[in-house]
């Protein structure tokens, strides 16, 4: 733990088996509130029903085993912020179940479990949520490989995830493997960017938020008001979220102060109307002065590429 | 500040905390107290970046995409040149035959003729701004959605599944998709994370849900091909599925006051059309209107919706 509480490095009990299991175990212990917590906060909303609160809960704790083993193994670095990552597991695979609900993944998942279930390549194990290779019986669940191209039989793309991974896998990471569609998830779970990818996409947003501050007021305040994310709710909180810009400072940007963004914030993103309202133009004026934005800063990042 | 602020601001944020943040649920003094208190404590901001972490390039890659020029920009400069060129052969062609009324009629139709005349001024921006440019505002909704609704189907979806890629003004807009042989067809319709509507058994490619689908949001669909023991997907994975949008009860408002006030002015009910994102009105009409009203403007406008 050294100076930093959250962090969490495994190297110094990997060698002794008694210390390392009492070592995981306080691990888990601290983050089954985490996983509570989230999976509480959207089930007391009724987003997730008691099924698929169970089905978060079991992958979030395998994902975690998994990462812990590796990090006792060596083969992955420490986790800066244990509570953080915790968090990230389950808020990520609490999304995984909202992305599951589109048909077109249900029917990939349905298949992938009949296949796994009938195909006498395969096994299944864990009540539903782990398969395996035949021959992969008694090995331990291993993280997803990347594999290209995938075979486009599903039953023979699993049979060449597994055997590139080595081991049993969880469905639903052999599902992100094999959903290739629009709305396919991140790998969850996995560290499939390095810290110096996730650094670069934090500095191209600073970078992005740099440039916004220097667009025309009115222009700033219609694109801001309005940014929406690839999922539900506004993107801006995440501009604070992220350590992007401060609360207050997004304010400023709004010109407006804190309190009145936070006055606002259960509305955002707002629609044309409602900022043409606030700025005192017609929606048409909001949606081009969204576009002059669009415009300039596309003509800016364009010139830095 | 209230007490409740107090309490956020002395200890460090929870997750619930974060979550209402992060969704808009919070109330005013929590969202507040939580902001500030992310812009003050280190332990609490690594908390907050790690947890969403990951929504970062999803969410930003959509914004992203929207600062690059889409490909309906290059369209539209294709467009305008062969417009031009068009132009160009149109007055080769009167020149030649000086019995034909195309001359007037361009002279006629340029860039203000008719676009001061409508008694809502949207409308005039509208008309005129179309003209001039050769595309059509798109209203907010539609251009939410996403930038290919008025532009043509996302790449890779089978044309003949429709509706695809454009608003539909009916709550219960009929969809159909190519035949199978021999199969029966089950079609459900997603809004968000829901399935909000889905057929019964089906022996024809085509459907009408019995229940209203709710004005003013987008859906996506697609379609279960089942035969025998075999079920396909209708657009295979991993082409993306088919979106439209059901336009809201203002824009509907909009539409039948312009079509009863002005039911033959075709460049205005198509670009209202184009600009409440009913692609294929708008196309329809537009083309109306460039056939009536020969001009490199109109022949511009229509370019913008013909078919992809």
């Amino acid at each position: 733990m050294r100076d930093n509480p959250g962090m969490v490095t495994l190297d110094e009990t990997a060698r002794d088996p008694r210390a390392l299991d009492a070592a995981l175990e306080d691990l888990f212990r601290r983050a089954q509130p985490v996983i509570d917590a989230i999976v509480g906060y959207y089930g007391g909303r009724r987003m997730l029903d008691r099924s698929e609160c169970e089905d978060v809960v079991s992958t979030v704790r395998m994902r975690l085993l998994l990462k812990l083993q590796r990090l006792a193994r060596g083969e992955t670095g420490a986790i800066a912020t244990y509570e953080g990552y915790v968090a990230r597991l389950t808020y990520n695979a609490v999304n995984d179940v909202f992305r599951g609900r589109h048909p077109e993944r249900a029917v990939l998942k349905k298949r992938l479990r009949e296949i796994a279930l009938r195909d006498p390549r395969f096994a299944i194990e864990t009540p539903g949520t782990v398969c395996r290779l035949n021959e992969q019986a008694g090995h331990a669940v291993v993280a997803a490989v990347q594999v290209h191209p995938l075979p486009d039989d599903v039953g023979d793309a699993l049979e060449a995830l597994l055997r590139a991974a080595a081991g049993p896998l969880l469905l639903n990471d052999v599902l992100a493997a094999l959903y290739t569609g629009a709305e396919a998830p991140p790998a969850p779970g996995v560290d499939s960017e390095t810290p110096l990818i996730r650094l670069q996409r934090r500095e191209d947003l600073a970078s992005l938020w740099n440039e916004i501050l220097l667009l025309p007021q009115t222009q700033r305040i219609a694109l801001l008001l309005n940014l929406r994310g690839s999922g539900s709710g506004g993107a801006i909180a995440l501009l604070v979220l992220l350590g992007v810009t401060t609360f207050d400072a997004l304010a400023a940007a709004l010109a407006m102060t804190g309190e009145e963004l936070a006055a606002i914030w259960s509305e955002l993103p707002m629609d044309d109307l409602t900022i043409a309202e606030r700025l005192g133009v017609t929606r048409q004026q909001v949606i081009n002065l969204r576009q002059s934005a669009r415009k300039r800063l596309g003509r800016r990042r364009g010139r830095e590429e | 500040m209230a007490e409740s602020d107090v309490r956020v601001m002395q200890k460090h944020v929870n997750v619930e905390e974060l979550l209402r943040f992060r969704d808009g649920s919070a109330d005013a003094s929590e969202t507040i107290a939580v902001g500030r208190h992310l812009a003050g404590c280190d332990r609490c901001a690594a908390m907050a970046r790690e947890m969403f972490l990951d929504e970062m390039p999803a969410t930003f890659a959509a914004e992203e995409r929207r600062l690059r020029p889409p490909f309906w920009v290059y369209a539209i400069a294709a467009a305008i040149v062969l417009a031009a060129i068009g132009a160009a052969v149109l007055v080769s062609i009167a020149r030649r035959n000086a019995t034909q009324p195309a001359a007037p009629a361009i002279a006629r139709t340029g860039t203000a003729a008719p676009a001061e005349r409508y008694d809502r001024a949207e409308w005039n921006a509208l008309v005129r701004d179309a003209l001039a440019t050769g595309a059509v505002a798109v209203a907010a909704p539609a251009a939410a959605v996403s930038s290919d609704v008025l532009r043509g189907p996302a790449a890779g979806i089978d044309g003949a599944m429709t509706p695809s890629a454009t608003a539909v003004e009916s709550p219960r807009p009929e969809f159909s998709w190519p035949a199978v042989p021999d199969a029966k067809f089950v079609v459900s319709v997603v809004a968000g994370d829901d399935v909000v509507a889905r057929s019964g058994t089906l022996d024809r490619n085509r459907w009408t849900p019995e229940q209203p689908l709710t004005p003013g949001r987008t859906y996506a669909w697609q379609v279960r091909a089942i035969r025998g023991a075999g079920v396909e997907t209708l657009p295979a994975p991993p082409r993306p599925n088919p979106r439209f949008r059901v336009i809201g009860d203002d824009e509907a408002r909009d539409l039948a006051a312009a079509r009863a006030r002005y039911p033959n002015d075709h460049l205005l009910l198509g670009v209202l059309a184009a600009h409440h994102g009913l692609r294929d009105e708008a196309r329809r009409e537009l083309a109306r209107y460039a056939a009536e009203h020969p001009s490199p403007a109109a022949a511009r406008l229509a370019a913008g919706f013909a078919n992809p």
